[in-house]
């Protein structure tokens, strides 16, 4: 269910969100990081479907609200949520493509930082909803969208590496 | 008895002979046979010599090589633990100067009680999302920080603890949105509300239109609300929006500490901020009844 090994999926996920609070903040694009967790997750789901997809959304998204000031679940709930909507597009992924990643990275962010917001709003309030858009969120796309053919591509090594294992829980 | 055998007589004969010869050479006999025979081995022997000196030398230069390599290894490490040891240094150098400013201001500010492995605790991560502006710091419940503590640099203001573990604790960044500061310009003190915007800027709300305000004015915490001490730089302004038909005028304010490149931070233990929530629900519900 989960994957590739799970021993090796709970570090690298972990490695990931150590990487998001640590390193990626000093490597702005564009005034954003680059949000790998997020990114990992939705190459994650197109390549090996719904189910493994939400079990990386929940560990990678609890990872990185355990580094987070927003309140715990935020980004796993919306990680669940385009990871399992990316994992739906699962069939139509073709090998050496990157259009249909690209486009998922693109609709995936926007949802997956609403939804994000979302929850801010609802538990802390004051959510600036324009500047987040122009400041944040289309920067975002841009620098999403650029990222996503190399982060899938190392997802689809990974992939082909790892192969599938049925681990029950 | 025994006939002796052939081992004991070749013994016999090479002793006999060599008594002989002794003997013969004593007495003068064999020099020039003994010249002879150099003759003929002399130039064999010369090369020999040649030869032997030549590897003697490779040898030596094998051994000398040998030693250079050993000696470059040697200094390579050498190199390598200075190189270390100078980047140490002058990581102590970058910290002493830290310290140094902090304890400067600790001195200038003895209200102020700090904690955080004595007087610091270091920045150790950052909110991953981007649209939070939190620090994450390597001192927590176990040091004495507890929740809603303001945290300093020298240079200003940077925000206040959100939630503490035992060895770490979440700082809310006064760039964040969410975050709200009673501020007072330096000068014309006058009074607003500073918030957090997501460019990473500020902007001072809720001036009064009778108040004047310019560029370059610093901007204090003016210690209303009581959730921070009075009279910590939280940024200059660098423009100011006054019109005539808002109610408010409001400034834009830059942050005197750069918050991307905070390694170090001040916990202020010793002030107790002041929780009015219970104080404006009873006032809400005593105003609702008749």
């Amino acid at each position: 269910m989960i994957g590739c090994n799970p021993y090796l999926v709970v570090p690298l996920l972990l490695t990931v969100a150590l990487l998001q609070t640590t390193a990626l903040p000093a490597l702005e694009i564009l005034g954003v990081k680059p949000e790998l967790m997020l990114l990992m997750v939705l190459a994650w789901s197109l390549l090996r479907g719904v189910e493994e997809g939400l079990v990386w959304a929940f560990l990678g998204g609890l990872m990185l609200d355990l580094f987070s000031g927003g309140p715990v679940g935020a980004s796993a709930l919306a990680l669940l949520v385009v990871s399992f909507l990316s994992g739906l597009a699962r069939g139509s992924v073709t090998r050496g493509s990157f259009v249909l990643p690209i486009g998922v990275a693109l609709v995936g962010t926007l949802l997956y930082q609403t939804l994000f917001l979302v929850v801010i709003q609802l538990t802390r309030g004051t959510v600036p909803w324009t500047d987040n858009l122009f400041r944040v969120t289309l920067p975002s796309l841009a620098v999403n969208a650029l990222l996503m053919p190399v982060i899938f591509w190392v997802m689809a090594w990974l992939d082909r590496k790892t192969g599938r294992e049925e681990i029950g829980w | 008895m025994r006939s002796l055998s052939n081992r004991q007589l070749l013994l016999i004969f090479f002793a006999f002979a060599a008594f002989l010869g002794i003997v013969l050479n004593e007495a003068g006999y064999l020099e020039p046979l003994e010249g002879v025979i150099l003759r003929l081995i002399s130039p064999l022997q010369a090369r020999l010599a040649t030869l032997v000196e030549t590897s003697g030398g490779l040898f030596r230069a094998a051994r000398d090589l040998r030693d250079l390599r050993q000696r470059n290894q040697e200094l390579e490490e050498k190199y390598a633990q200075l190189l270390i040891e100078n980047v140490a240094l002058e990581e102590a150098a970058q910290e002493n100067a830290t310290l140094r400013s902090f304890f400067h201001f600790a001195q200038q500010h003895p209200g102020f009680q700090l904690v955080g492995g004595e007087v610091k605790a270091s920045v150790i991560g950052r909110d991953p999302s981007n649209f939070l502006r939190y620090l994450i710091i390597d001192a927590g419940e176990a040091q004495g920080v507890k929740k809603d503590m303001p945290v300093i640099v020298p240079r200003g203001l940077v925000g206040r603890v959100q939630s503490v573990g035992s060895n770490w604790a979440k700082v809310l960044l006064i760039t964040d949105p969410r975050s709200s500061v009673s501020a007072v310009i330096q000068t014309g003190r006058a009074a607003g509300q500073v918030q957090g915007l997501v460019s990473g800027d500020l902007m001072m709300k809720y001036i009064s239109q009778e108040e004047s305000v310019s560029e370059g004015e610093i901007v204090l915490t003016s210690g209303l609300g009581a959730n921070f001490p009075k009279g910590l730089v939280i940024g200059q302004v660098v423009a100011v929006q006054q019109r005539d038909s808002d109610m408010f005028q409001q400034a834009t304010v830059r942050p005197t500490v750069d918050f991307d490149r905070l390694e170090m931070v001040l916990v202020i233990a010793a002030f107790e901020p002041v929780d009015v929530t219970d104080e404006i629900q009873e006032e809400t519900r005593g105003a609702g009844e008749p």
